[in-house]
């Protein structure tokens, strides 16, 4: 990496007042100002862009020292303390190839490229180049993650073989309780003003505390509007499989000190169609979506206000009266949007007040939220529903970041969360009782950076406690309480500045979920009669994560094989006989140690000769051993994915801006537990381009194909395998995009 | 004020667009000696009523079903 900053001119005093601060960026080598280059202020949630001459004008009253990104199509991206003076000027050098459209990481604020710890990074809009129909199909896309589904409304990302709740999902740093326990619980957040995803593999206990087991997905907002400026983004997607449409409004405007947002989106798809032309009944879907955030800054506090508010109707499919199920069942010749039974409504409410206070060498953080999962089920009636759960939690954070000379930067805080989960009388039935549950957790981090060396270690203590409430069908109530301790130590090591090796070790724990402990009654969407178990312990598990990175000038590579090892792995154990006409499964605890090895490895070449021209191709492998390996289940099929894309840079009216063509092809998984059946290996193809109208890209339009040869297949990670429906065939999209900057 | 405003439209928009609800109605039967008995299309607290408290026939409560799958 090269970084030339210049602090050019006198520092005007130690403490700056209000004004406005002038600078420029540069070519380094060139030194003619740089079109159009982005200045961004992450501490502050602010950013200016430059004008034709790479000019740029900072208003507001900030820190002596600041941490700034500078950024520009066609440059590489840099991000540096530097002491704000007037005529600032920040020099970036020129770059062959863009390898990363997001480089600075949420839960760290540092550049991926410097992040001791491999993670994945990726930016909505690059997701969303083959337009998806859901969050967790976009996530899919990235290494190492996959989605299990049943159906295209319900989807729920897994990263290295674990879902549910051995995944922790955050948004803007407030956890998500979205019933991840059910299997049938979708991930109740949609792409609506969504800037990036990050992926943390494998346990991150000491950053996220108790059940961050298999990993953690830390979704943030995109950014504000530019200091100043205002931004209307519209977007509308045809899908033609579903005969779905997703409209989404959003406005982002910005003043000196104070920035906002807020948009709205709906989403309806019909039952969705397989390659053999017939419908999948009951997989019909809608969401409506709402956003706001508001941010602001005043001297060296800096405040932000966040909602997010989700309604989705879920259609269950896979349901029938028929008295001997076969595939055919669950299928129909015609495509229906109206709603029937069995369906789920799920209602999110996401609101977090988040302070910040920026000082030169530390920053402190104050983070509480409110999140309202309602979840209603109804399964043989329309108006009284089968379940009824309501779920409220207040998680809060206070963090403190310190930099102790120059080569030490401290982490230190406490986290923690109140949850309360009630039924609600108007059920038919309850699968959990009523509870609460608290968790606290201390931890410490330090990081020691020499030269190309950094090195982290940190250490973590958690309480878990958990009371349920006595009823009528739980005639026992419960109190228990579980703690953990975790640790993580890491090394990254910059040879030169084309070669990154990382090393790190990481533990996490997870303590028993109140289904697992308190079932006693049928799981509808995942159609099992589930009995929990009262004796069971916090699953355990410690991860080597190695990862080596080459970056250079036409070629990237990545290879991050791990290894993690679990004791006290918590499963379902099939009991042989049926109640209520369902399967009975009890919670049970394995007594034999898992360990999980495997590589996520990818390769991006861009050829000298070929300038429009990227390949990329990457491969994901998870493999068990273990004495006992019938008791885990879910296990993904290795993923080759493939992608072929042309980039253009035309100067014309109207500008076809990108063709890509993606393959992904997933090898057979034969391994599998007692109730699964194996899966065969399959591929799809899916193409896609988008163009653009205007000097300024107004307006652009993305046309494709996804599954263009009409494939019929079956992910292994379907919920709807097991009764032989498969996943989707072709669908022809068409996306309608307009961005106005004023 | 320009921001306010358009701030203000934007919510009003939104929250219109977000917030129609239609009263739903089925379509509601009973099973007797293995036919469907049909009650027509119910709505509202009819419809809640039914399901809650079946349908009585000579002293015989039926189970109400009000759905087409």
């Amino acid at each position: 990496m090269r970084i030339y900053i210049s602090a050019i001119l006198v520092a005007l005093c130690h403490v700056i007042s209000a004004q406005v601060f002038e600078g420029r960026v540069l070519d380094v080598h060139t030194r003619e100002g740089i079109p159009f280059a982005q200045v961004s202020v992450h501490d502050y949630h602010l950013s200016v862009s430059c004008d034709e001459e790479g000019k740029f004008a900072l208003h507001g009253k900030f820190p002596e020292q600041i941490r700034v990104t500078v950024s520009a199509s066609g440059y590489d991206r840099i991000t540096e303390v530097i002491k704000l003076v007037n005529k600032l000027e920040l020099f970036l050098e020129e770059l062959h190839l863009d390898f990363d459209e997001v480089l600075v990481t949420a839960s760290g604020n540092e550049l991926k490229r410097n992040a001791i710890s491999y993670v994945e990074l990726k930016s909505i809009k690059e997701l969303n180049e083959l337009p998806k129909i859901s969050m967790g199909h976009m996530l899919e896309m990235i290494p190492g993650v996959y989605n299990a589904s049943t159906g295209p409304g319900i989807s729920k990302p897994v990263i290295r073989g674990f879902q549910g709740i051995r995944v922790l999902t955050f948004l803007n740093g407030i956890r998500m309780e979205g019933q991840q326990w059910g299997g049938d619980h979708g991930l109740g957040i949609s792409e609506l003003g969504i800037g990036s995803v990050e992926v943390l593999k494998g346990p991150a206990s000491l950053a996220y505390g108790a059940d961050a087991l298999g990993g953690v997905l830390y979704l943030s907002n995109e950014g504000y509007a530019d200091q100043f400026k205002h931004n209307i983004n519209f977007s509308s997607l045809f899908e033609s499989n579903t005969m779905g449409s997703v409209n989404s409004l959003l406005y982002k405007g910005s003043t000196k000190n104070v920035k906002y947002m807020i948009g709205g989106r709906f989403a309806s798809h019909a039952d969705y169609q397989l390659a053999s032309k017939a419908f999948v009944r009951n997989s019909r879907f809608q969401d409506q979506n709402l956003k706001f955030s508001m941010g602001w800054h005043k001297g060296k506090w800096v405040g932000n206000v966040r909602y997010d508010f989700s309604h989705s109707s879920i259609g269950i499919p896979g349901h029938t009266h028929d008295s001997i199920a076969t595939a055919v069942s669950f299928l129909s010749d015609e495509q229906v949007r109206k709603f029937s039974i069995p369906i789920q409504y799920l209602d999110n409410h996401v609101a977090s007040f988040e302070n910040k206070f920026v000082f030169d060498k530390h920053i402190a953080q104050i983070l509480v939220g409110y999140s309202l999962n309602q979840l209603i089920e109804h399964d043989e009636k329309v108006t009284i529903p089968e379940l009824f759960l309501s779920t409220h939690a207040i998680p809060y954070k206070v963090n403190l970041t310190s930099k102790v000379g120059t080569n030490v930067d401290l982490q230190y805080g406490w986290q923690g969360m109140y949850l309360q989960q009630n039924n609600n009388a108007k059920a038919m039935d309850r699968l959990v009782p009523d509870a609460n549950q608290l968790d606290n957790g201390l931890y410490f981090t330090s990081v020691w950076t020499k030269k190309r060396l950094r090195v982290l270690a940190g250490v973590r203590g958690d309480v878990r406690t958990l009371k349920s409430m006595q009823d009528v069908k739980f005639t026992d109530a419960l109190s228990i309480a579980y703690g953990g301790f975790n640790f993580s130590w890491g090394m990254s090591v910059n040879f030169n500045k084309n070669h990154v090796l990382r090393t790190n070790i990481t533990s996490g724990f997870r303590t028993p979920h109140l289904s697992e402990l308190m079932s006693n009654g049928v799981h509808h969407g995942s159609f099992r009669y589930e009995v929990g178990n009262r004796d069971l312990k916090s699953e355990k598990a410690l991860q080597l994560d190695l990862a080596y990175e080459f970056v250079g000038e036409h070629l990237s590579v990545v290879l991050n094989p791990f290894f993690n090892g679990i004791i006290d792995f918590v499963y379902l154990s099939p009991q042989g006989f049926t109640i209520d006409g369902l399967p009975v499964f009890n919670y049970e605890q394995s007594k034999s140690s898992v360990l999980q090895a495997g590589a996520d490895v990818g390769v991006h070449y861009h050829p000298h000769f070929a300038h429009i021209l990227h390949i990329e191709s990457s491969f994901s492998y998870l493999d068990l051993f273990s004495s006992n390996t019938s008791v885990y289940s879910f296990i993904p099929q290795p993923r080759w994915s493939n992608t072929l894309s042309t980039r253009f840079e035309m100067k014309s009216k109207v500008k076809v801006n990108n063709v890509i063509l993606q393959l992904n092809y997933f090898l057979p998984q034969t391994k599998v537990a007692q109730f699964e059946t194996m899966s065969v290996d399959y591929a799809t193809v899916d193409l896609g381009t988008q163009l653009s109208f205007g000097k300024s890209n107004l307006v652009s339009l993305q046309i494709g194909a996804r599954n263009i040869f009409n494939k019929q297949y079956t992910n292994h990670l379907s919920r709807l395998k097991n009764i032989g429906v498969s996943n989707s065939g072709r669908s022809f999209y068409i996306k309608l995009l307009a961005n106005l900057n004023f | 004020m320009k921001n306010i405003s358009v701030l203000t439209a934007f919510s009003v928009l939104i929250l219109i667009v977000a917030s129609c609800k239609k009263e739903s109605c089925h379509e509601c039967h009973y099973d007797l000696d293995g036919q469907e008995v049909e009650l027509g299309k119910k709505c509202g607290d009819d419809l809640e009523n039914l399901e809650k408290d079946g349908y009585v026939v000579d002293d015989t409560i039926y189970e109400v079903h009000c759905h087409d799958h």
